[in-house]
């Protein structure tokens, strides 16, 4: 049990989940930019013998609030009890930032002000009087720097003094109901006293430069797309060593499971289910699917923490205004990438709901996780050349950027269809702020960024792969009549694949990588293999190989692209869109409308590509 | 440069201008305010997206992008001063 049970409010982007992490060690997910916390999340920590749960709360302007995030802040102050808040300022826009710090103080007897990103402050050249500040507020009042570690023992102290302390009222308390005015004067007078440009601000002169090179007409454009192939590209390249390595890993322990049952005599069907099945498939997901992730994100993240995501989102904009969608989706559709759920759940950032729904509804069209490695693998075996070495992976880089850009035009005009047939409310705005840019904490961030995905691709590796393993390797050889029934199955879809463009065999893998994408490759190459199994196929050789060898043409490689790319989203996309969504009808048209589309293009272009 | 009352869309970059008022008073205006766009506060727009729109604001040491479609709704006055 804990003794007490505080909360960490703040506008966004303070800094209130690193100083979350950094109190609790716990790993919340953070990044420079406004909303990338959407969610309460809850963890705890020791002080002088005291155990204090910590709540940290999405961002919020302001307690009167606007987007469905900030609500979730504000009904969390009004209903639950708190021993005490703590509210987290940025120090460099303090005026700002003292809004939400005196509306709290007006409302809660106990809170504590915590003065974060002091260091970013000086660079602006300003300084902060922290006793005047406190004495104005009449509540205690912490300096630290969350991201270096520093002054945290002070807050864990003060946070514990505050909840030990009989709650006394501030200067503050309930002064400002209604009055928005009076707030305002106040926050003007406390800054002007506590705030003093000691320095010329060089850092904000800097920031200006960066972002005339990458918001200017001639240099933004192309600067997105080169950081985009860069971060393919060395994508590309490097998870061809770990991936081989991995594989001729498993390979070789299989090689000994196989020694071994047979000296232990394990039944074969038991072996089958085990080795042929769950192992299998597992390996194939490890080897194939984590070393681009692992790689990926890391580099994603180091473009997330330094503010790049808002500019490429300030930098689209235009586009998306012009379909009737929210500028903010761009950063829903770069969580997409991640995970589709993630970027469901980071909808709620928009806060007009029709441009929300829009958002939700097309998130599907970014390649996730699961599916970008698909798109790798099909990249590199049937479009970037046989040639290899540097030349293949750069052109296999620039080939996924032109997916990408084709998977970004699809959301455009599905939103811009939306948006016609959704009827919308009230006119919204569009707010976006722009971040100061931060030097990601580079070490930090890879490793921790690194540490991540690969548990989070291990961990459904083991939840979703391996039990799908052993249910396909059943499909495959349990015998109905003359055939399996995984055979059954691909030969009765077969009519109607080969009129998309594909075949029986991964109509059937995707419909049973519902669960996780990641087993659609695995699924196809079982029912490939006569045998039911996947036993030699390790690397991309082998597998161009044996899809050359069941009839893949470059027709099918192209479909199976549209088709990674278009169909229905995974079950646990489905469920995030069912609980944020609250409709069972917005769920099955989210499954509708890409997997339509998918079956539309995928027919119209394999009958155009055999006319040619 | 005079004293001049324009809309905020209508501002050129790096000129500086005091907002007068809004026209109408919505979730929208409300939003602006809590942002720090309200009444006797300064503001400059500093550089526009490539394709035009929208344009970044420099209001309380913040910088916050704005479509124009949203500026239009806010009256500014120009100060006689620029800001680089």
């Amino acid at each position: 049990m804990c003794d007490y049970r505080i909360a960490l409010a703040g506008n966004p982007n303070v800094g209130k989940s690193t100083i979350f992490n950094a109190l609790t060690g716990l790993k919340q997910h953070t990044g420079n930019w406004t909303g990338k916390t959407v969610d309460c999340a809850e963890g705890r920590f020791f002080h002088n013998g005291r155990t204090v749960s910590v709540v940290d709360l999405p961002g919020t302007y302001s307690l009167s609030s606007f987007s469905r995030e900030e609500n979730v802040t504000e009904k969390a102050l009004a209903q639950e009890h708190f021993d005490c808040v703590a509210v987290v300022l940025d120090a460099g826009v303090l005026e700002r930032n003292l809004t939400l710090a005196l509306q709290v103080l007006s409302r809660h007897k106990n809170a504590v002000i915590c003065l974060n990103l002091l260091d970013e402050a000086a660079k602006k050249g300003l300084e902060i009087d922290e006793k005047a500040l406190s004495e104005l507020l009449g509540a205690p009042v912490v300096s630290c720097c969350a991201a270096r570690k520093r002054g945290l023992k002070a807050l864990q102290q003060a946070i514990t003094d505050a909840c030990e302390k009989e709650p006394r009222p501030n200067s503050f308390y309930r002064r400002f109901d209604r009055d928005s005015a009076l707030l305002r004067g106040c926050c003007r007078t406390i800054a002007q006293a506590c705030v003093r440009q000691a320095f010329p601000d060089r850092k904000t002169r800097r920031d200006r430069r960066l972002d005339r090179l990458m918001t200017s007409k001639r240099t933004g454009i192309p600067l997105m797309i080169l950081l985009c192939s860069l971060l393919f590209w060395i994508t590309a390249v490097g998870a061809n060593y770990p991936s081989q390595w991995l594989s001729e890993l498993f390979e070789a322990l299989k090689g000994e499971l196989v020694t071994w049952s047979e000296r232990l005599s394990v039944p074969k069907w038991l072996s089958g289910i085990l080795i042929d099945g769950v192992y299998t498939t597992l390996s194939w997901v490890v080897s194939v699917m984590l070393p681009p992730m692992a790689i990926f994100f890391p580099l994603f993240a180091l473009m997330e923490d330094a503010g790049l995501l808002p500019r490429i989102a300030f930098n689209l904009d235009r586009f998306f205004a012009r379909c009737g969608a929210h500028g903010k989706q761009s950063l829903c559709m770069m969580m997409g990438i991640g995970c589709n759920a993630c970027g469901v759940t980071g909808c709620r950032i928009i806060e007009n709901e029709k441009e929300r729904l829009i958002a939700v509804l097309t998130n599907n069209f970014m390649p996730c996780n699961g599916r970008l490695p698909i798109l790798i693998a099909l990249i590199l075996m049937f479009f970037a050349g046989s040639c290899g070495g540097l030349f293949a992976s750069a052109k296999a880089a620039l080939i996924l950027v032109a997916v990408l850009i084709g998977c970004v035009l699809i959301t455009l005009l599905i939103s811009k269809l939306l948006s016609l047939w959704l009827k919308s409310d009230a006119p919204s705005g569009f707010m976006l702020e722009l971040p100061p840019y931060r030097k990601p904490q580079i070490i930090k961030t890879l490793a921790r960024s690194f540490l991540d995905r690969t548990l989070l691709v291990l961990g459904r590796a083991a939840v979703v792969a391996a039990p799908a393993g052993a249910v396909i390797w059943l499909c495959a050889n349990i015998r109905i009549g003359d055939a399996s029934l995984l055979r059954h199955m691909t030969d009765f879809l077969d009519p109607f694949g080969r009129f998309i463009g594909l075949d029986g065999v991964i109509v059937t893998a995707f419909l049973l990588g519902f669960p996780a994408n990641e087993t659609v490759i695995p699924i196809m190459v079982m029912a490939y293999c006569a045998n039911g199994t996947l036993t030699d196929v390790t690397n991309y050789t082998q597998l161009h190989a044996l899809l050359s060898a069941n009839g893949w043409t470059m027709t099918t490689a192209v479909c199976m692209l549209l088709m990674t790319v278009m169909h229905f989203p995974c079950s646990t996309t489905c469920l995030t869109i069912k609980k944020e969504t609250g409709s069972l009808k917005w769920t099955l048209l989210a499954m509708l409308i890409p997997t339509v589309s998918g079956v539309l293009l995928c027919t119209v272009v394999s009958h155009l590509m055999k006319i040619i | 440069m005079m004293k001049e009352t324009c809309k905020l869309s209508e501002l050129p970059l790096t000129v500086q201008a005091t907002v007068a008022g809004f026209d109408e008073k919505n979730a929208l205006t409300e939003r602006l305010r809590q942002l720090g766009i309200d009444e006797g506060e300064t503001i400059t727009p500093l550089f526009r997206s490539p394709f035009g729109d929208p344009t970044a604001y420099a209001v309380k040491d913040c910088l916050i992008a704005l479509r124009r479609s949203d500026c239009s709704r806010v009256t500014v006055v120009t100060s006689g001063e620029t800001h680089v």
